[in-house]
């Protein structure tokens, strides 16, 4: 079970200190963490589990080769890592071009109890959680399909059938009022 | 946003790149802009660490899928030294038409590798101007390391051993912004080089190594090994 914790004590930060240090064991401690999450993330951009694998496996060289510019003060390790995780499963995807998913996801299961549950386990979680609810559920819908999913703006407009011009502008608005909500 | 004062202006149209590039929502091109964009501007580089950060519990959604037991060991063995970037001989080279492709897309050069090199600018030494990590095009694990002194000089070192045929030798070249074409520094071994810069240095030039025969390249450049991005320092 992914250890989520407060950025006010940032656990990863030691370990990829390590890394930086050549200590292996460091970066198999971050993958026992955090691979199931990074995997599970990279496939729901992909569609694919070997991808998903794929991208996992240059997730873990990439924070093995740059664990010494990674600036603790710049942010949390865990968002260093699932960020790394969707610039690669994005730039994958592009490259091989976007695969239908194995299965049909039910969007309600980003809001099953399980997922809400996994979602508050930490402060940053649950502050999140509290400003989403603060959306309509299609506001909700596009902010979170668009970072577990990479959908882009084109998608977004075809799934719910409004013009791409409305889309941009949605997200514009729910990103300000997640940003204020979020506050500093 | 109605009531936002003056000097908010700029941090908010920060937010607004900041939240939409996080976000993937961004063409490649527009992409790759930001990406160069946030080396240079502190504000905007941090307006995007603290989306990351927001967003960032998104990622526990998801029911997390357990890996494979093989995907450690193949982990493992990417990480071995033995296991070096030196590119396979299968592998297609990218070649001049590489930097056809380039010329065509009428876009400048560094964005379009900004969004085809995936890596980030690494830490400089403090006598360093500006310094790039050299990949194999496609791959992420870095070849050569490259720095320009303020002296216009430029250091290469591989990370990882570089093999050639017998007898070639890499050359070195950079695309300056405002040449038409990448240009010849010199040429080097694969135990690395020093060869002079002299151009002013610039923020996301190309560089690039390719394999060449000892006597330098013919009408066209050989084949392209590695490239990357010069990242200004400081």
């Amino acid at each position: 079970m992914d250890s989520s914790c407060d950025s006010s004590a940032d656990d990863l930060a030691p370990l990829i200190l390590a890394c930086a240090s050549g200590d292996r064991a460091a970066l198999r401690a971050i993958y026992d963490q955090h691979a199931a999450r990074l995997k599970a993330l990279a496939y729901r951009i992909t569609g694919s589990a070997q991808l998903a694998e794929d991208v996992v496996h240059d997730v873990f060289i990439r924070i093995w080769q740059q664990a010494a510019s990674f600036d603790p003060a710049r942010g949390a390790g865990r968002a260093w890592l699932t960020t790394i995780t969707r610039y690669r499963a994005l730039d994958i995807l592009r490259r091989v071009g976007r695969e239908a998913p194995a299965e049909d996801l039910p969007e309600e299961a980003d809001e099953s109890p399980d997922a809400l549950a996994r979602l508050m386990a930490s402060t940053q979680g649950a502050a999140l959680h509290r400003c989403l609810a603060g959306l309509d559920q299609p506001r909700r819908r596009m902010i979170t399909a668009a970072f577990i999913e990479g959908k882009t703006h084109a998608e977004l407009a075809n799934a719910l059938n409004i013009p791409l011009g409305t889309v941009k502008s949605t997200i514009r608005r729910s990103l300000a009022a997640l940003r204020k909500c979020l506050g500093e | 946003m109605s009531g936002t004062a003056p000097q908010d202006d700029g941090q908010d149209s920060n937010a607004v790149l900041a939240g939409e590039f996080v976000l993937g929502l961004l063409s490649v091109e527009e992409q790759a802009r930001v990406e160069i964009l946030a080396r240079q501007d502190k504000a905007l580089a941090a307006a995007i660490a603290q989306w990351q950060a927001r967003l960032d519990p998104l990622s526990d959604l998801p029911e997390p899928m357990p890996a494979s037991p093989e995907l450690w060991a193949r982990i493992e063995a990417s990480l071995a030294p033995q296991a070096a970037a030196a590119p396979s001989p299968a592998r297609k080279p990218a070649n001049d038409n590489f930097w056809r492709a380039l010329a065509l897309a009428g876009m400048a050069a560094a964005a379009v590798l900004a969004a085809f090199i995936w890596q980030a600018p690494p830490k400089p030494e403090p006598w360093a101007q500006a310094v790039a990590l050299l990949t194999a095009p496609g791959s992420i694990e870095a070849g050569l390391r490259a720095q320009v002194t303020r002296g216009g000089t430029i250091t290469v070192v591989p990370l990882h051993a570089v093999t050639l045929a017998q007898g070639r030798k890499l050359g070195f070249w950079a695309w300056p912004k405002g040449q038409p074409a990448p240009v010849l520094l010199g040429m080097i071994t694969p135990s690395g080089g020093q060869l002079r810069f002299p151009f002013p240095v610039q923020d996301a030039t190309p560089v690039m190594v390719t394999d060449e025969p000892p006597e330098g390249p013919g009408a066209k450049p050989g084949a392209t090994l590695f490239i990357g991005l010069l990242a200004l320092t400081g």
